[in-house]
């Protein structure tokens, strides 16, 4: 969007940007000429929508950011630092559970009864080991 | 008065300059930025030779766990590998790969991705978001509908654009069910090498995966390869393997793509114990032939040989 000033026909220059509240972004342009101003204030869903680009309205002062969009959209903010996460506690063991690789034996035990048919198919070599 | 009114010179005529004619510069210039996130995309993605996509139609067929396999079986042979996890409100490969600290260096100009004990650098949401917290976004509550898919694609570009890959060998992006996502990459990275298709052996997988791969067709991007996971199951004691889901979905993928089956997976609870505690061992043991497979479908002058 470019604004004129009739009068001047000079365009008109962007100044500052307010927020007003309820989501409207207030635009301010300045006939640079006559010093006449206006405020351009926009539909605060395409106000989103565009700034869902990852967009400046009325440009940029500083080059873009690393996840800028990111940090700035998505709560919380990346951080810079945190403590390490605790490694998930092991869980029964079963067909969908951890069974550490130590117990398993060469011959059918009876605690895999019930899980295993005692068949000795094994699945079907893939295309790419062929 | 009317007659005084009538005597009043006509107005003059206004013509006002049109929109290109206004040449002082549009401040904004809304498309020139959308133009040079794009171009950040380009330069970041200049030292990766190779981007392929891990994609399946349906949720739950193991997409992060054979992403995270692949990534690690790659990088035991001394390849450069990364893996981008793009399933933003579902992220596991991070974990997978036995990435715990979950916190990130962000430079001036990009962002460190982590470095996993396998040596695959990852980048996930998993890295941004509270313990347990979901993906939301902060903006107003009404009418989110319509621009969540737009932050989402821009998520998926700062991921692709802003993080330091470096030189890399191949990055892997484990997609989210479906192929919305697809169609956001292809057009972020334009000479993207082909997508790994994921199946499990049901009739049911297969109809949903066979949407995507046509999704894929249309905007014709390669299919590298099929991987059929879950086909039976690995007792963990005697090693056998028996049924566990009926179907031939993989074989049917591979047949009418084109591509080949890269390989067919049996449920492992030794895999899913190392990849639930972060170790993937077992994982890149069990997809080191897929992943050779597919090394061997990419453009041959980018290949990199294995390390004896």
């Amino acid at each position: 969007v470019k604004f004129l000033c009739i009068e001047c026909d000079r365009q008109m220059a962007f100044t500052e940007r307010e927020l007003p509240g309820d989501g409207t972004l207030a635009a301010v342009f300045a006939c640079p000429a006559c010093g006449r101003s206006v405020a351009m204030l926009t539909n605060p869903m395409e106000t989103q929508l565009v700034s869902s680009l990852g967009v400046q309205i009325g440009g940029r002062s500083v080059p873009e950011q690393p996840f800028e969009l990111t940090r700035s959209r998505s709560p919380p903010a990346a951080r810079t630092r945190s403590p390490m996460r605790p490694r998930p506690p092991l869980r029964p063991a079963g067909p969908f559970g951890t069974r550490p690789r130590a117990s398993v034996s060469a011959a059918c035990r009876p605690s895999c009864a019930a899980w295993c048919s005692g068949s000795t198919r094994t699945t079907r070599p893939s295309a790419a080991s062929r | 008065m009317s007659e005084k009114a009538s005597e009043a010179p006509p107005a003059k005529p206004r013509r006002l300059r049109t929109y290109a004619e206004v040449t002082e510069g549009d401040r904004s210039n809304l498309l020139g930025q959308v133009v040079a996130q794009r171009e950040r995309v380009t330069e970041r993605l200049a030292t990766v030779r190779h981007v392929v996509a891990v994609v399946s139609g349906k949720g739950g067929v193991g997409k992060s766990l054979v992403s995270a396999g692949l990534a690690a079986a790659l990088a035991r042979t001394g390849r450069s590998i990364g893996l981008l996890d793009a399933d933003l409100h579902g992220p596991t490969a991070a974990r997978m790969l036995g990435v715990r600290e979950a916190s990130l260096v962000v430079r001036k100009s990009e962002v460190e991705p982590k470095l996993a004990p396998s040596g695959v650098r990852v980048m996930s949401s998993d890295l941004l978001l509270e313990e347990g917290a979901p993906l939301a976004w902060r903006e107003p509550g009404h009418d989110g509908f319509l621009w969540r898919g737009t932050l989402a694609a821009g998520m998926l570009r700062e991921f692709l654009g802003d993080v330091a890959w470096g030189r890399l060998d191949l990055l892997l992006v484990d997609m989210p069910p479906g192929s919305e996502r697809l169609d956001t990459l292809a057009e972020l990275v334009p000479d993207l090498a082909g997508i790994v298709v994921v199946t499990i052996p049901s009739d049911a997988s297969y109809r949903a995966v066979k949407r995507a791969v046509e999704a894929a067709r249309s905007a014709r991007i390669p299919i590298l390869g099929v991987v059929e996971n879950m086909a039976g199951y690995r007792c963990s004691s005697c090693r056998a393997d028996g049924p566990l889901f009926a179907g031939d979905a993989g074989d049917r993928l591979a047949r009418e793509t084109g591509a080949g089956l890269l390989a067919r997976i049996p449920f492992d609870p030794v895999v899913q114990a190392g990849i639930d505690a972060g170790d993937t061992t077992a994982a890149a043991a069990a997809l080191a032939p897929a992943a050779e497979a597919l090394v061997a479908r990419l453009a041959p002058e980018a290949r990199v040989e294995p390390r004896p």
